[in-house]
């Protein structure tokens, strides 16, 4: 089954990648040729194998409950595209409330 | 013989003795970075003031005595997806091309404690997502062998900057064989530690369960060098493991003074008791002639120090460049969710709501590569595709380490080539994903199973392009394809 | 469209329906730290203070978990009959949106920590259990502010990062009133095993409630829609109601209910649906790679069920059978783990080095009293000691505005103070006077009666001389009683009252008054 124009725009929307009306039909095909060659995983027989979720045996790799220090703000908020003084400003949105 | 052909090694004696200082030292291969990097395109960051003021701070501390550590004074580079205080950290991204961290990944924190000085920061394909540095925001990085090549990616930044003596080592980061094929591609040593032996914290993420930090080097002990300096337990990286490990370059010195003084005997017996294996599938018709022949030849050598080498069968490789893909894509589209030009990075300046914000913002800050890899990511775990896709991956996962812990059991080394062929010419293969992924197949299963590998020079094509020959071991047995690599290269020189 | 509908005829179509609710409850944990970073969850904080690289999901940072969250997960699941489960792992969930850094919320998916629990609810005298499907242990978002001055929205992500436990429910609850009855029971639990402190106002318990209808006697559970932006309890009582008549009104008009989000604006009573391009949602849940699963052990399961105390409901049957308190003064003992605790200790139910939150409490550092402590408890007053809780320590604490935690004095004393008055050591006016300046100064109720003289009067030779003093005074007063006004000796004591301060005993006194009037 090919990778449909739809499908391919829905993922545009779910992953927030634009793509441009006349790159469409390109970044479709590439995209179709890349899952059909990932297909051939589909000969495999995994009927009774567990998926590998982990790559190491190690687990409850815990952190104590204690208070460090946080960031200053102006350091913290330094790469900040928009922002006041205590707060990042969010393009785009109007507020609902 | 000029300073940037020294080792870490044979540096870090000059300045213990002080044949030269650190800041000497410094301000040369800044010159160097000068004159040379015009033509090879390895930096992205170039921290010349930063660097000259550590190589004083660092000289005062030797000189008072506080650094024991052979990296003391040693003027090294990071790939630019490392983490790096006060330091622009771009991942050669238009999207994170004005975003300076305000920490250091751990890796830094420790090599500062051993005294380094870093010269800038280094070329890659954007986010780590590629195999020849061609997918950078900022240039295309040569190949110092031939210009006229690729250096391999995705640290090609790394590899070029050692081949090309412009730093004397650098890290690079290892996601599906970005340490090690650009070191083969450049003719010099990379190893890609076991996955948790080193801590991940600081390094941008592309892939989370495949991505480790390591080093490229010009020789094996200046990598086991480096590699005790950054490996370890860390708290910020719950993925680190705690895992007791020899000091590696002492191992390789202590090894050295064996096989310098002892008789001929002895030395044709130093590696008995090795058992390595050759996959079939490593060196069948897939693979260039010279290729082949050069780890063929490679087998030989080692059969010469004791070693036993023998050829079996490996079916699964069949699979894991779509195990490796699929995977990677998916973990790929979630640590890239971050990029929204909200809190850091690219912003896109016209948009009509929230949802074009984004997707604008993302549209204009990532390369075509990395949308692809994002959208691709978002396809095999969306519903619907999930289990087809990703689930299965996981699956074949399981099996692929199945296969590779069994041929273990019998081998203590498996060896093969790096990749199938050597550098190939920039732009040869930008327009083919696959065929551009393809070339990734002796890398990624190490990836998969999260098992350490190094990647030494062993010859040249016909061409005169350099071959890279790949030591695997098992998990946190660095040591062993470190002795076994160290060894090959002490036979290659003679 | 409901009001022009007269209440008989709403009523006939409520009738005609079953309602089955589901909740997801979000309680936000009250860990000193956040759940993957060490940054405070203090509440409160100037915007972006209590922020780390780590919770703003900056390149290259990681989580690390933090042990507490875990533990406090795996006791709600032991307060609601949880199952635990003893492999549990971390699910990446994906989103954009401007109030989550990583643009994924770490949560879990198919592992919960906790699932198919219970919790039993008192609906009009009857017993119901409510299932509890899953709990699982998750993070915070931010939170995004409307800027009154430029009107755009900012982000303050002090939130980001704060550990929650979402709480899910079976469709097993049929209308608001039992909704709300089981919040309000699932929030004092909560609350006694001190996983939360479940502040509405502050947003550290928030609901969404998922609402479907059906025809009386049908099998099958109707479409269900979920609505969000409930902050009060009486605000999701409204949204349960309305969304009922407004799904009732729906099939009744032949339309079908849609499977969606829907928004409740609590001012104008209405909700709105929520469905747009941007609520399309396709969480792609995957296993974080970043954090290793967590496997629990016997002992530490074992460690943390003894960790969590007893139920209120446990503590409510044992205050009405042991100690013989009526239902009232139970229901309202154990209205917060607080009181509670604090009733126990003062009946010396409870030592009070056994738990938490007491060493703020001031104590008397003179040993001297600390003796008595023990033999007081033994012969308490137990309703005397819940009368004077329920009394006048829940008046001052209203009155001031302040918390049972607030409260500086040890619990121990309230019971001396009642034995004090019991034994007769101090009359019942007194004991107010002292039960207010022990409350203000924490101090042993036996030190304020020494050093203000309080204890009753009871010395014959010096109440027989108060006596004659107020007789001499008051000789109108004395002849008017003499000739039959009983008003007048009322007045009489009122003034030997005075003279004494109050701490005359009251029958001593009226004895002599009477007789020294009488020998005249």
């Amino acid at each position: 089954m090919k990778i449909s124009k739809e499908i391919i725009l829905k993922l545009s929307d779910l992953a927030r990648v634009k793509i441009d009306e006349k790159d469409v039909e390109r970044i479709t095909n590439d995209i179709d040729k890349i899952l059909r060659y990932m297909d051939k995983l589909s000969e495999l027989d995994t009927s009774q194998i567990e998926p590998m979720e982990y790559l190491n045996l190690s687990s409850n790799v815990l952190r104590e409950d204690e208070v460090r220090e946080s960031y200053d703000r102006d350091r913290l908020l330094a790469c900040v595209p928009e922002r006041n003084e205590e707060y990042v400003i969010v393009p785009g949105l109007t507020f609902e409330q | 013989m000029e300073l940037y052909q020294y080792t870490i090694h044979e540096l870090s004696r000059m300045i213990k003795l002080k044949e030269i200082g650190v800041y000497e030292l410094t301000k040369y291969f800044l010159n160097r970075i000068k004159e040379k990097d015009s033509k090879i395109g390895a930096y992205i960051t170039i921290t010349e003031e930063e660097a000259l003021k550590r190589a004083e701070e660092v000289q005062k501390g030797i000189d008072r005595g506080e650094f024991n550590s052979l990296l003391a004074g040693i003027p090294m580079a990071l790939k630019d997806n490392i983490c790096t205080m006060g330091i622009p950290t771009t991942c050669a991204s238009r999207m994170l091309s004005n975003f300076v961290p305000p920490y250091n990944a751990t890796v830094v924190e420790k090599l500062y404690q051993n005294g380094a000085v870093l010269l800038g920061k280094l070329n890659m394909d954007e986010f780590a997502m590629g195999s020849s540095t061609e997918s950078s925001y900022f240039k295309i990085t040569k190949n110092p062998v031939d210009p006229e090549r690729v250096p391999g990616g995705s640290s090609g930044g790394s590899a070029a900057a050692v081949a090309a003596g412009e730093a004397v080592y650098a890290l690079g980061s290892d996601t599906g064989g970005s340490i090690r094929q650009p070191a083969s591609y450049c003719g010099v040593v990379g190893l890609k530690p076991t996955y948790g032996a080193v801590s991940r914290f600081g390094l941008v993420a592309y892939a989370s369960s495949f991505d480790q930090i390591g080093p490229i080097t010009k020789d094996v002990l200046d990598c086991a060098i480096v590699f005790n300096a950054i490996a370890g337990k860390d708290e910020f990286d719950a993925t680190s493991s705690d895992f007791k490990h020899p000091d590696y370059a002492e191992e390789l010195n202590n090894l050295y003074n064996r096989y310098c003084c002892e008789n001929e005997c002895i030395k044709s017996g130093i590696l008995k008791g090795i058992k390595i294996g050759i996959p079939r599938e490593f060196i069948d018709d897939g693979v260039d002639e010279d290729v082949r022949k050069a780890i063929l030849k490679a087998a030989k050598i080692f059969e010469s120090l004791g070693a036993e080498c023998e050829e079996f069968s490996l079916p699964i490789m069949e699979y894991v460049i779509p195990t490796y893909y699929i995977i990677a894509f998916a973990e790929a589209s979630s640590n890239l969710a971050r990029y929204d030009g909200i809190k850091f990075g690219y912003r896109a300046e016209k948009f009509e709501d929230l949802m074009d914000f984004y997707k604008t913002t993302r549209s204009e800050g990532f390369g075509i590569e990395v949308k692809r890899r994002i959208l691709l990511g978002t396809y095999v775990l969306s519903s619907g595709y999930y289990d087809a896709y990703y689930k299965k991956a996981l699956k074949a996962r399981t099996l692929i380490s199945r296969d590779f812990n069994k041929a273990f059991e019998k081998y203590n080394v498996i060896m093969g080539p790096v990749t199938p062929d050597t550098a190939f010419k920039i732009g040869e293969k930008t327009d083919d994903p696959i065929k551009m992924y393809m070339g990734d197949i002796f890398t990624v299963p190490v990836n998969i199973v999260g098992l350490p590998a190094i990647s030494i020079p062993c010859g040249k094509d016909r061409n005169n392009l350099p071959i890279g020959l790949q030591l695997i071991g098992k998990h946190f047995d660095e040591k062993t394809i470190l002795k076994a690599a160290f060894l090959f290269e002490k036979v290659v020189l003679e | 469209m409901s009001v022009n509908l007269d209440k008989a005829k709403l009523d006939y179509l409520r009738e005609k329906y079953e309602v089955a609710i589901g909740l997801e409850v979000h309680a936000e944990l009250s860990t000193k730290t956040k759940i993957f970073c060490s940054c405070t969850t203090e509440f409160g904080g100037s915007p972006n203070t209590h922020c780390c690289p780590i919770c703003m999901g900056m390149p290259g940072t990681l989580p690390v978990l933090n042990k507490k969250v875990v533990e406090y997960g795996m006791k709600a699941g032991y307060a609601t009959n949880c199952k635990i489960l003893n492999f549990t792992k971390q699910d990446r969930k994906n989103y954009f949106y401007p109030d989550l850094p990583k643009g994924y919320q770490i949560s879990q998916y198919d592992l919960p920590i906790c699932r198919e629990g219970y919790v039993e609810i008192d609906v009009q005298g009857r017993r119901k259990k409510i299932r509890i499907t899953r709990i699982h242990i998750e993070e915070d978002a931010g939170k995004l502010v409307h800027d009154e001055l430029t009107h755009r929205t900012i982000a303050d992500y002090n939130r980001a990062g704060v550990p929650l436990i979402e709480i899910v429910t079976e469709p097993d609850l049929s209308s608001a009133e039992e909704t709300i009855i089981f919040l309000e029971k699932l929030k004092s639990i909560l609350q006694f095993i001190d996983v939360s402190d479940c502040k509405m106002q502050e947003g550290s318990l928030r609901a969404d409630v998922n609402i479907s209808i059906r025809p009386k006697g049908s099998k099958n559970l109707g479409t269900r829609t979920e609505t969000k932006n409930l902050n009060s309890f009486k605000s999701i009582s409204r949204a349960i109601e309305a969304e009922i008549m407004r799904q009732i009104m729906e099939v009744e008009n032949g339309r079908e209910i849609i499977q969606e989000t829907r928004r409740w604006d609590d001012e104008k009573g209405v909700s709105y649906s929520m469905r747009s391009k941007e609520e399309e949602h396709d969480y792609r849940y995957f296993p974080e790679p970043d954090l290793p699963p967590v496997i629990f052990n016997e002992v530490w399961m074992e460690r943390v069920k003894s960790s969590v105390p007893e139920l209120p409901e446990a503590r409510k049957k044992k205050y009405m059978k042991k100690y013989n308190l009526p239902e009232y003064d139970a229901d309202i003992l154990t209205s917060s783990r607080e009181l509670s605790d604090f009733f126990e200790e003062a009946i010396g139910e409870k030592s009070r080095t056994a738990d938490r939150k007491t060493e703020g409490r001031g104590e008397s550092k003179t040993g001297k009293y600390e003796n008595n402590i023990a033999e007081v408890a033994t012969t308490v007053n137990v309703k005397a000691i819940s009368n004077w809780i329920m009394g006048d320590l829940l008046r001052i604490l209203k009155d001031r505005n302040i918390e049972i935690s607030d409260v500086t004095f040890s619990p121990k004393y309230l019971a001396k103070l009642v034995t004090m008055i019991d034994k007769g050591v101090i009359n019942a006016n007194t004991g107010k006077k002292v039960f207010e300046k022990m409350f203000d100064s924490g101090k042993d109720p036996e030190i304020i009666v020494k050093e203000e003289c309080l204890e009753i009067i009871t010395d014959e030779s010096y109440l027989l001389e108060i006596v004659k003093k107020v007789v001499e005074q008051n000789p109108k007063s004395v002849a008017d009683y003499k000739n039959g006004k009983e008003k007048s000796f009322s007045f009489l004591m009122g003034q030997l009252m005075k003279e004494t301060k109050g701490k005359a005993d009251p029958q001593l006194a009226r004895k002599y008054l009477i007789d020294v009037i009488n020998t005249l």
